[in-house]
């Protein structure tokens, strides 16, 4: 788990924000979100369904439709803003650099085209390859993940649940990009499968070298599969923390509560619904803390009127929320 | 522990609240709304209006000669007359009144009988389903203007009535197949299995608990049959099976044809009524668009 | 192929349940069928072919399923008796005349309306907003409003009585001797052909653009779609292969049964252009309570349909993996 950390990140995504417009009024789906992925490290991203975790990992590979716009922000892929790509440099860029897994494999299939099609077409709108070399790289790809390479010919329906989610692996493979996005890659499958399938991705990743993007609302995965974690709520980023620290010693009340109510890493799976209260709405977030109508310990006046940061608490964890602060502040004096 | 609260608004966006000024249904609410639907209602809310006072728009008789044969539009005749030297413009007040009726009275019978195959096959399931589903494919499969003229062929010459409930019987399968299967959806649902434990009636459960919840697939159903009735209607009359001597949309542009209105250039004979043929489809179809997309929210434009 | 194979059988039902149609709408007319082929025939034919025309039928001694069955060998044989009008040249021969017009016309017209309404909708769905989208669409929803006959009339008006670009009725011209090989003859038909086939095409594309479009629609939010995209696919390849190759398959469902109702439609349309086709045909049977053509031609009507049907089926077959 040594991550270097003195290195460029792969990926540096600064004050980002993403608005829904719709009828009812502009979602703030991201506030101002900030963070870093460096090579081979697994930032894991996680926090309730509907707190911006999916919409940042579309926002980051540029697949967000209308009524989702970005309204600010950058995303630094190697140093270039991903933002400013024009049409066909977005395309060339794209999987060769950064792929994405999607979250249910049997949708991330084109139904009508076989596995091996769809990873050969990945091959070849990026580099020109004769089609013979590139159904020889599919088959390699296929061993690689764990699929019989004579299933090439097979098309997505004859293929088990947990194929299909290998074969999605295999494709988001295909260019070996340096960065790849998994939206809950495993959601869909059931957890002995699960397991297996996490297990063999970080094998690919410390054989390939790939850094990961891991979003998911499995609190279990999140912490035994990545590097560092990165704890959303209702759009914004509240606590960031090398996982071991953030599950040993969480410093957001709203982080304590996902962690108290989440019994061991090897226990049975655990969705993060066990919070008390409904997330706020995002037309019109609540002020100061968005947390603060849900949370316990909210200071009276602070905390409904002064928005907190994210701030630095102790080496490479960072905390927004005024109570850390002030017992960072304790701690220090 | 504390209790476990699902959470499962998505992206923050709860149900909105609609403030209402009129108490009327959700649906129709939104009807009203959308600009589609609205103006297809305009549209068809026109006609009706010109089919209820046509003794106050028009004082002529529109079966008696009134006029030279195919006088062109003046201030006597607005539409000119036709080669009986009958005056247009009563006849296509009068006209509109019959298609209309006849139209919406065909489009109801032939909902009836969607509404009866498509909830009986969708609610007994088993071999009444088999049964009812191939025969609902069979009938959408067959020609059906072919068939109402062979079945008008040996009836020489049917009267509304006989046209009506053949066109009825021959036309239900698009709904029945439609009503179907939202009722397979339906079927399955919780209120249902409640209604069935407690011991409801079958007849009961369909009558009000399932239809009440596809009224919006029903109406717009009711609406493609009507459509569809009235364009079947007057194709009938146009190639002259059914009685050609009423006044309708559709013998009006019958008596054109054969009194060779196209060679003698009396457009004001057969132009008028298609525009309104054309303005009732359109109508309906605006509607639907309507129905379509306040029920289907990925049609709706952002 | 247990698809195809299902799918054919269904066919064949249909196919009997028109027949049965067929067989029973004479026998539940109030009055004597009978004596209503009789009264038309009268002094046209000699008596003792009544006997052969009523078998045609199947109006023979006997209980009603032997006269189902009568009258069904006599089908399969072919044998749909003597036209009444035509007398006494047979009702296949009269059919053999009418129906290569027809599969001409309105094959064509149907085929190629589906083709461009299929590709227009795409387009619309690809451009959400755009000229295609926000201009042609409605513009030939406007027109698909109006009845087919209607817009033949119009087209007759304008083209053929006002501008006199092309010829208002007949599917060539009569003083011509039929002869496929002489160009004069050839061309002479194509000129026939084109107002019946821009109404039809400009009537029923509408239609097909529509449910394309809608479907595209709801393929374009599926995750492959998003997926292609991110992999950097060109354009061109995400909207056909991956986005128009599963949005057509319920198009090709909605082919098939909007197939009647289009075919229905065009067959009017032959009325207004005295096309010799079967529409025009049939009108003309019935008109003159031509008893044995009517028949015949629903019969082939029908079946020319369920035949479509299956050639849309063998597509799908073909495009789509998971139905083999």
């Amino acid at each position: 788990m040594a991550v270097k950390l003195v290195d460029e990140p792969r990926l540096k995504v600064r004050n980002l924000q993403v608005e829904y417009h719709t009828r009812r009024g502009i979602v703030r789906a991201v506030q101002d979100v900030s963070f870093d992925v460096y090579p081979n490290e697994v930032f894991g991203l996680a926090g309730e369904s509907g707190c911006g975790k999916s919409t940042i990992a579309h926002a980051v590979t540029r697949i967000l439709k209308p009524p989702a716009y970005i309204t600010g922000g950058e995303i630094l892929c190697n140093g270039t803003d991903i933002l400013m790509m024009g049409t066909e440099t977005l395309r060339r860029f794209r999987w060769e650099h950064m792929s994405i897994v999607f979250q249910s494999a049997m949708n991330a299939l084109n139904p009508v085209l076989t596995v091996g099609e769809q990873i050969i077409d990945a091959i070849q709108a990026h580099v020109l390859t004769p089609k013979k070399q590139a159904r020889q790289q599919a088959l390699d790809l296929l061993q690689i993940v764990g699929i019989d390479p004579g299933r090439i010919d097979s098309y997505p329906h004859q293929l088990s649940g947990g194929m299909r989610q290998r074969a999605v692996i295999a494709i988001a493979l295909a260019l070996k990009p340096e960065l790849i996005i998994m939206d809950e890659p495993t959601t869909a499958l059931d957890v002995v499968v699960q397991k297996q399938i996490m297990q063999e991705i970080r094998q690919l990743k410390n054989k390939f070298g790939f850094s990961i993007l891991f979003i998911t609302h499995d609190l279990s995965l999140l912490v035994e599969f990545s590097d560092r974690i990165g704890i959303m709520y209702a759009g914004e980023l509240v606590e960031v923390s090398p996982s071991r620290e953030i599950f040993q010693n969480p410093r957001h009340p709203y982080t304590m509560r996902l962690m108290n109510s989440f019994p061991t890493i090897t226990g049975p799976r655990q969705d993060m619904l066990g919070i008390p209260g409904a997330p706020p709405d995002l037309v019109s977030p609540p002020s100061g803390c968005r947390f603060h109508p849900r949370c316990s310990v909210a200071l009276a006046g602070r905390c409904q009127e002064e928005h907190p940061l994210l701030k630095t608490v102790s080496p490479r964890h960072e905390v927004a929320c005024h109570l850390a602060e002030s017992e960072a502040v304790k701690h220090g004096g | 522990m504390e209790t476990s609260q699902p959470v499962s608004a998505p992206l923050g966006v709860p149900q909105p609240k609609p403030t209402r000024r009129v108490q009327l249904p959700d649906w129709m609410n939104s009807i009203l709304r959308n600009r589609k639907a609205s103006v297809g209602i305009i549209i068809l809310t026109f006609f009706v209006l010109v089919s209820l006072f046509a003794g106050q728009l028009t004082s002529i008789n529109p079966t008696r000669r009134v006029g030279r044969p195919h006088e062109a539009p003046s201030a006597e005749h607005i539409l000119g007359t036709t080669r009986d030297g009958k005056d247009v413009f009563s006849q296509v007040v009068y006209g509109g009144r019959t298609t209309l009726f006849v139209g919406f009275l065909t489009g109801t019978i032939i909902i009836a009988i969607s509404i009866v195959m498509g909830l009986t096959a969708g609610y007994m399931g088993g071999w009444v389903d088999e049964f009812l589903s191939m025969l609902t494919n069979v009938f959408l499969i067959l020609p059906g203007i072919p068939l109402v003229i062979v079945v008008a062929g040996w009836l020489d010459r049917p009267g509304p009535a006989t046209v009506m409930i053949v066109l009825g019987a021959i036309s239900w399968a698009w709904g029945a197949r439609v009503l179907r299967s939202q009722t397979l959806t339906l079927r399955n649902s919780e209120f249902v299995a409640a209604a069935r434990v407690v011991g409801e009636p079958t007849w009961r459960i369909i009558l009000f608990e399932i239809l009440p919840n596809m009224v919006s697939l029903v109406v717009s159903s009711w609406i493609g049959a009507v459509q569809y009735a009235t364009l079947a209607l007057v194709t009938l009359e146009f190639i002259g099976l059914g009685d050609v001597n009423i006044v309708t949309w559709g013998t009006i542009l019958f008596w054109a044809q054969n009194n060779q209105a196209l060679l003698t250039g009396a457009w004001w004979t057969f132009i008028p009524p298609g525009i309104c043929i054309a303005a009732i489809g359109l109508s309906l179809t605006l509607i639907n668009y309507g129905i379509d997309e306040i029920t289907n929210p990925r049609l709706q434009r952002s | 192929m247990r698809f195809l194979a299902r799918r054919l059988v269904f066919y064949l039902v249909a196919l009997l349940v028109a027949i049965v149609l067929n067989f029973l709408i004479p026998r539940l007319m109030v009055g004597d069928p009978v004596q209503l082929i009789i009264a038309r025939f009268q002094g046209r034919i000699e008596p003792s072919a009544v006997d052969a025309i009523k078998a045609t039928f199947g109006f023979v001694q006997g209980p009603l399923h032997e006269q189902f069955f009568t009258y069904l060998s006599n089908l399969l044989q072919g044998n749909f008796g003597p036209s009444v009008m035509n007398y006494p040249v047979q009702v296949s021969q009269v059919l053999g005349a009418s129906i290569g017009w027809t599969l001409r016309l309105v094959g064509t017209a149907t085929i190629l309306s589906f083709l461009i309404g299929t590709l227009l909708g795409i387009v619309a769905a690809w451009r959400r907003g755009s000229f295609v989208d926000g201009y042609v669409l409605p513009f030939l929803s406007v027109l698909g409003a109006f009845p087919y006959f209607w817009f033949a009339l119009m087209v007759v008006y304008v083209f053929a009585f006002n501008l006199r670009w092309f010829p208002m009725s007949h599917a060539s011209d009569i003083s011509l001797r039929p002869d496929w090989t002489s160009w004069p003859y050839v061309s002479s038909v194509i000129e026939h052909a084109v107002l019946p086939l821009m109404t039809i095409l400009i009537t029923s594309v509408g239609g097909w653009m529509l449910g394309m479009r809608n479907n595209m629609i709801g393929v374009l939010s599926q995750d492959y779609i998003v997926m292609a995209q991110a992999k950097g696919l060109a354009e061109r390849r995400v909207m056909l292969t991956y986005a128009a190759r599963n949005a057509i398959l319920p198009a090709l469902t909605g082919f098939a049964m909007s197939l009647g109702f289009v075919i229905g439609g065009a067959l009017v349309i032959e009325i207004v252009f005295s096309y010799p086709g079967v529409g025009f045909t049939l009108l003309q049977a019935v008109g003159a309570r031509d008893y044995p053509l009517m028949q015949a031609i629903f019969l082939l009507i029908t079946l020319a349909v369920l035949v479509a049907n299956f050639l849309a089926d063998v597509a799908y077959v073909l495009l789509d993996p998971r139905a083999r």
